[in-house]
């Protein structure tokens, strides 16, 4: 299958459409892989190159989106890889459904900093194919475009979303019980 | 006044988190790029030539009251080998990464790809750094197991340590050959095809 390669005028151009359209979203996806401010602009900075590189491929075949998101997924991916050696330490969604007990909200009166630290906590523990589950998920995509990104089916996307939700409920929503 | 029911949504959390206070310059990252890849150069040549030299000196030491001609030529033709290719690739080692700021955001992909042919061009010649170390191991074998030391015993105690240098010879070529081609691929990809 022969692939069409965009021009270096043309690779110039999708990226700063999608760094136009998903440039803050790209900043929150490296947020979800590092959470110390100098590593997390190198991360970024390392996204946004690869990103850059990979325009020269890009067949159309996806969204841009899709796309955009891919790139920044597997470079961000491969950093936390290359950080820990080995993923030890990191959880899975169906771990933490099962060894958070329902109990562990997070605090009644807690402000938006301090649940975004939660989140930002929670997140950054999963194994990197459930943390780009979630991350996308909170980014509004829907199963069939996390499938997409992931490669998983959409069944099975459709089944994390589940935990996920059932996961931030017990952690986040809680507060509804004192409201 | 406090934000209190924020956690209620963690996706609207998510997507309100305040934005990033450095931002991401593509210029920079492209010079930021080309000085990695000239550190790491330097870095490999100045350790190529230090492990030759350290083994030429060593063994000089140890073989010193043996006045063997050929060990003597030999070790001669390691460090002359090792003077030349320092001469040869000075610009590499005795000198930084001068390239200005200006300079790199104005050339842009250019200069990074002028960057990656280098480092390319580095490690096709692997031969050149490799080679002292390897030359100098295959002269010491070459002695040891000649007449300038009667018996096995000692050509024995010095053999692992040859073995281990050709070993890791071969090792560093392979390697250098793979990331040649790594960045070749690298270059191709930065290079739009040919239409028409």
């Amino acid at each position: 299958m022969s692939r069409t390669r965009s021009t270096g005028a043309k690779r110039d151009e999708l990226y700063e459409t999608a760094v136009g359209e998903h440039g803050r979203a790209l900043d929150r996806l490296a947020a979800g892989y590092e959470a110390d401010p100098e590593k997390r602009h190198d991360l970024r900075q390392d996204i946004h190159f690869q990103l850059w590189r990979s325009f020269e491929l890009f067949d159309g075949r996806c969204s841009l989106k899709t796309w955009t998101f891919r790139v920044a997924h597997n470079t961000a991916v491969s950093y936390v890889n290359r950080e820990r050696r080995t993923n030890a330490g990191l959880v899975s969604l169906e771990e933490i459904e099962r060894t958070a007990p329902a109990g562990e909200p997070c605090e009644p009166d807690i402000d938006r900093g301090r649940a975004l630290q939660l989140l930002g906590e929670l997140i950054r523990q999963l194994k990197p194919l459930d943390r780009q589950i979630v991350i996308s998920h909170l980014e509004e995509m829907d199963a069939a475009a996390i499938a997409e990104i992931t490669g998983l089916s959409a069944a099975n996307v459709g089944m994390k979303i589940h935990r996920i939700k059932n996961i931030l409920s017990r952690r986040f929503l809680e507060e509804k019980r004192y409201a | 006044m406090p934000d209190r029911p924020a956690a209620r949504d963690p996706g609207a959390i998510w997507r309100a988190q305040p934005e990033e206070k450095l931002a991401v310059n593509l210029a920079q990252i492209v010079n930021r790029r080309s000085a990695e890849l000239y550190s790491s150069t330097r870095s490999e040549i100045l350790m190529s030539i230090s492990a030759a030299l350290l083994f030429v000196a060593v063994m000089a030491w140890r073989f010193a009251p043996a006045h063997d001609r050929l060990l003597e030529l030999g070790f001669a033709a390691v460090i002359a080998w090792v003077a030349i290719s320092l001469y040869r690739y000075r610009h590499w080692i005795g000198r930084s990464d001068r390239s200005r700021p200006d300079t790199v955001a104005a050339a842009g992909l250019e200069y990074y790809r002028r960057k990656l042919e280098r480092r390319r061009d580095h490690l096709r010649n692997a031969w050149v750094w490799h080679g002292p170390l390897f030359l100098a191991s295959l002269i010491l074998l070459a002695v040891l197991m000649g007449k300038a030391f009667p018996g096995t015993e000692r050509l024995r105690s010095v053999l692992p340590l040859v073995v281990l240098l050709v070993l890791w010879t071969a090792f560093g070529l392979r390697r250098r050959l793979r990331q040649a081609k790594e960045v070749q691929a690298e270059i191709d990809e930065l290079e739009p095809p040919a239409t028409g």
